[in-house]
């Protein structure tokens, strides 16, 4: 996979949640530190998907306690999750 | 193992405990404010034996130990919580045990921070599990000690297996006291049946908040535990039902819903337990979140024992999920249903496995896997509907909702409710051919049936409408995280404060509330008596049979789904199965199904010997030919009568023949004799043949017929048995009752119980007829003693007094010793908290109150005790009409 910068990841993960799970909302609104499963936007299974869907996209391989919400909560953890995986 | 006593205290929490060590009377006062809450929910738990005395003693000292350690610095909070746990540890189980306690603790700890690799200490940790495995199922003995296994594997059986995988993905910080801490937390010791505290929550959480404020939580939560505790017991006490009594649609209605209540005593627990550590500073998130008013299957799942759900979703869904997806060939949703439907089998497993650990059995029953299969099956295709119709997500809170979809919510939630209790039902059915009997019978419906299902429905239906929206809000992370928010966001909220503190003491007040002030008394004494029976934790008559008839039959699993016989049965002491073993007793293969071997003895399981005379009797030696001046009393029973657990001098017939016989100071009688016919187990029909076969051949001058609270019961169950097992029945009336109702060996036997329990009456007065008028013929005094038993009396007598009405239809002179054990606890009389049979201070106490009653009864002192009548008319005298003396 070509080099992809945090910003890139960053975009690419919030494009993904916004068109998977919350279509119709405000692009503003959902920031690099909107807590997601905590406030019950992603459930167990949605964040099963959004993992798929990382190691999908990124090439990356994750372990099943990455799916905590300490990696899971926020867009910006998610990229921290993704960008040191790709280091 | 890390030394962790420079980071106990992280966040916002050590700001705010530093800040309050250097602050005034303003930090002061809401320390004090939470502080009287958890003395009065102290009080309250002691007022009403929430989990009997250990537990209120643990309650104190988490009071004295909760204000000693919010002054601590916190480099000494988690070593000072540690001894609290250990003292707990000494107070509930003694110092010799609590010292056992923790040192194989320590070693199993131990062994998970040696210095070699991480599969040899899984595999050390392995070889000490299963030498506990040997200990608990008693391949090896553990003389004394046996008493640990249970707590250590409560402790331990699940919380290290969360500890080694947090330890293996780095998943929480490690250290000698924190480790100490979190396998030995204080309530455990009283609550077997404990939450699956996460490692990593339980580090994350502690003191993530301003101490009061989780202080504030632990107290609500713990008057929250202790109200549904309280309503557990109204539940368990009056409203549950036995599956034979349902008899229409209601009835099933009211059984299922009752079952799914039970479950209170589990959320109530589990609050109280989250709620003391609390006050610790572990801000851990619920445990249960309105379990009742779940709107899908997987919002079920989530609500209900969260920190269940998280352990599996952390050890078993994720992991095989990844497991799966990351193979060629298996779908997303192939792999979703997969991890859902092993996640479910580990579920059951698990739980026999818990299971093991706290009683020393297996459980392996039909409708525990048909339960959690249903479960499994439908949160896999509920998964599988939300993702392909994805649920609506708002980043906006509790925004973009209408009366349609509240309504939406409602009936999903009525729907949820419905499916849940007709599972739970079968959870809970002994057998599914049971739970098919309970269904067959719901083709009736009786005028009321349809209101009463109504009305709970609508009542949910509105509820889950009208709580939706915090509902949707909420989650387990998220309550797991809101103390770090909300400690960032604000400071000390006094209205907040002030307003969960009003509601815990509000609480308070309601159950505080004296039974006898005249607002409650003079308005009902049936309301009065109902409170009054809240405050002890007793068996209700249902599982007070059950734990009987498991005295003289293998009720495997009888406690399987029964909070009340399971905390029971935990208690009891490894061959306390409380049975008879020997020669002296035997089957007979009819009607009475066993009976006493002449000249024989048998052990009790307290090792009491029971010696059977050469005539057959649990009593002294006596000749079958009444010697000439002699007065005999002969007496029929069960096994109270018969003397359960005591030495045959100890028990009450022979502690009233020996009174009679040194303080008989008239010459009429040269003596008295008062001969033990009783035999464990025998109900009234029972009662009689031994009356025909046996007694008469004795020729006594009184009959004590001793009559307890299962007359009616009895009746029924020795019916059915007898029925089912093809036994002939002894009488031709009950031969033509059966008949009538169609009951043959093939009735299943919940139907058949259901069909004659509305005869009970009439074939209890048919047995009481017979009794009184072949004493009559014979010159035999018919008397009716009503012996209660120790702590295990139904709160309300309804069916007992109906027992009185027919001994005096029936003739029979009455003495009722209801009071023999007022005025003492009910410990001191009766075996054990699992065994309601007298003690011998108990036979004592009815031996004196049999005395009391027979010197008060005008006609039988008059008879028996006074001088009025020579020996040889005494059967003349009783042949006469009996002034019947009526109970007060």
């Amino acid at each position: 996979m070509a080099t992809v910068t945090e910003a890139e990841v960053s975009r690419a993960i919030k494009e993904y949640i916004l068109e998977e799970f919350l279509p119709g909302e405000n692009p503003e609104e959902l920031t690099e530190d909107t807590p997601l499963v905590t406030s019950g936007v992603l459930d167990s299974v949605a964040t099963l998907k959004v993992s798929m869907f990382l190691q999908k996209k990124f090439g990356i391989k994750l372990a099943a306690h990455e799916t905590d919400v300490e990696f899971m909560n926020t867009i910006g953890s998610m990229t921290k999750l993704v960008c040191d995986k790709l280091k | 193992m890390a030394a962790d006593s420079k980071v106990p205290i992280s966040g916002p929490g050590r700001a705010a405990a530093e800040a309050f060590r250097a602050g005034g009377a303003a930090d002061f006062l809401p320390f004090l404010w939470v502080t009287g809450q958890v003395a009065l929910l102290t009080w309250v738990v002691d007022v009403y034996e929430i989990e009997q005395a250990a537990f209120g003693h643990v309650m104190q000292l988490t009071l004295v130990g909760f204000v000693v350690h919010h002054f601590l610095p916190p480099a000494l909070k988690l070593p000072f919580f540690v001894l609290i746990s250990v003292l707990a540890l000494g107070l509930v189980l003694g110092a010799v045990n609590a010292a056992w306690v923790v040192a194989v603790g320590l070693a199993l700890i131990g062994a998970c921070h040696l210095p070699i690799s991480f599969g040899k200490r899984i595999a050390m940790v392995v070889t000490l599990g299963a030498t506990m495995v040997a200990f608990q199922a008693g391949w090896v003995s553990s003389g004394k000690i046996s008493v640990i296994w249970p707590i250590l594997g409560s402790m331990f059986c699940f919380r290290l297996v969360v500890y080694l995988y947090d330890m293996r993905t780095q998943g929480g910080a490690f250290g000698f006291w924190r480790s100490l801490a979190y396998f030995f937390m204080s309530p455990n010791v009283c609550f077997l049946l404990f939450p699956v505290v996460d490692y990593k929550t339980f580090c994350k959480t502690y003191y993530n908040d301003e101490p009061v404020r989780v202080y504030q939580s632990g107290a609500t939560w713990i008057s929250r535990g202790v109200v549904q505790l309280v309503l557990y017991r109204f539940v368990y006490q009056f409203l549950v039902m036995d599956p034979s009594e349902v008899a229409s649609a209601g009835d099933l209605f009211r059984y299922m819903v009752t079952t799914l209540l039970l479950y209170l005593k589990v959320s109530g627990t589990f609050h109280v337990i989250v709620g003391m550590l609390h006050l610790f500073g572990f801000n851990l998130p619920e445990t249960h979140h309105r379990w009742l008013l779940a709107s899908s299957f997987v919002d079920y799942w989530q609500r209900i024992n969260i920190y269940w759900k998280e352990f599996m979703a952390k050890l078993v869904f994720y992991p095989v999920n990844f497991r799966l997806s990351q193979r060629e060939g298996i779908s997303e949703k192939g792999a979703l249903v997969l991890s859902v439907g092993i996640s479910f089998f580990f579920t059951w497993l698990l739980h026999s496995y818990q299971w093991f650990w706290i009683r020393g059995t297996y459980l392996l029953a039909a409708p525990d896997m048909a339960f959690w299969g249903i479960l499994g099956l439908l949160l896999a295709v509920n998964m599988l509907w939300q993702q392909k119709f994805v649920r609506k997500r708002s980043l906006k809170k509790g925004g973009g909702w209408s009366w349609k979809s509240d309504l939406s919510l409602g009936l999903r939630t009525v729907l949820t409710f419905m499916a849940i209790c007709v599972l739970w039902s079968l959870w809970g059915a002994e057998s599914i051919g049971e739970w098919l009997a309970m269904w067959a019978q719901a083709v009736r419906v009786e005028p009321g049936d349809v209101g009463l299902i109504g009305g709970v429905l609508l009542a949910v239906g509105l509820a889950g409408a009208m709580l939706g929206r915090s509902q949707r809000e909420w989650t387990y992370q998220g309550a797991a995280g809101k103390g770090v928010a909300k400690a960032a966001a604000t400071g000390l909220n006094w209205r907040q404060l002030g307003w969960a503190g009003a509601g815990v003491l509000a609480s308070c007040a309601v159950l505080m509330t004296p039974v006898k002030t005249r607002l409650v008394y003079h308005a009902s004494p049936q309301v009065a008596s109902v409170l009054k029976s809240l405050r002890t934790s007793r068996l209700n008559v249902r599982d007070a049979a059950i734990l009987e008839h498991g005295y003289y039959e293998d009720l495997t699993h009888a406690e399987r789904f029964n909070p009340q016989l399971f905390e029971l049965y935990s208690k009891m002491p490894a061959g306390m199965d409380v049975r008879i073993k020997g020669e002296g007793i035997r089957p007979t293969h009819d009607f009475r199904r066993r009976e006493l071997v002449p000249a024989q003895s048998a052990v009790f399981s307290n090792g009491i010997e029971l010696k059977v005379s050469a005539h057959g009797l649990r009593d002294r030696e006596y000749d079958l030919h009444k010697p000439a001046g002699t007065l005999r009393i002969a007496v029929v029973g069960a096994s109270e009568v018969m003397g359960w657990g005591v030495e045959n001098h100890e028990t009450f017939e022979n502690l009233l023949e020996d009174w009679l016989n040194t303080h008989n100071t008239t010459d009429r009688y040269s003596r008295y004799e008062v001969m033990n016919f009783a035999v464990s187990g025998y109900g009234a029909i029972e009662k009689l043949i031994v009356l025909e076969q046996r007694v008469l051949d004795f020729d006594p001058d009184v009959l004590f017929y001793m009559a307890n609270k299962k007359e009616y019961q009895l009746v029924i169950d020795r019916i059915v048995e007898a029925v089912r097992a093809g036994v002939s029945l002894p009488y031709d009336f009950l031969e033509t009752i059966t008949a009538e109702e169609g009951i043959d060996r093939d009735t299943h036997k919940v139907l058949a119980k259901g069909r004659l329990r509305p005869r009970a009456p009439e074939m209890l007065g048919l047995v009481y007829n017979r009794v009184a008028s072949l004493c009559r013929d014979r010159g035999i005094q018919p008397v009716w003693v009503y012996v209660p038993q120790p702590g295990a009396e139904p709160p309300n007598r309804r069916d007992i007094n109906k027992f009185f009405g027919h001994a005096e239809e029936a003739g029979f002179d009455i003495l009722d010793l209801s009071d023999a054990f007022a005025g003492a606890s009910t410990d001191e009389l009766r075996m054990a908290e699992w065994d309601s049979h007298p003690n011998v201070a108990g036979h004592r106490a009815l031996a004196e109150c049999l005395k009391r009653k027979l010197q008060e009864h005008p006609r039988l002192s008059h008879l028996l005790l006074g001088d009025g009548v020579p020996i040889d008319r005494v059967g003349q005298v009783f042949k006469e009409p009996s002034r019947v003396q009526t109970k007060e």
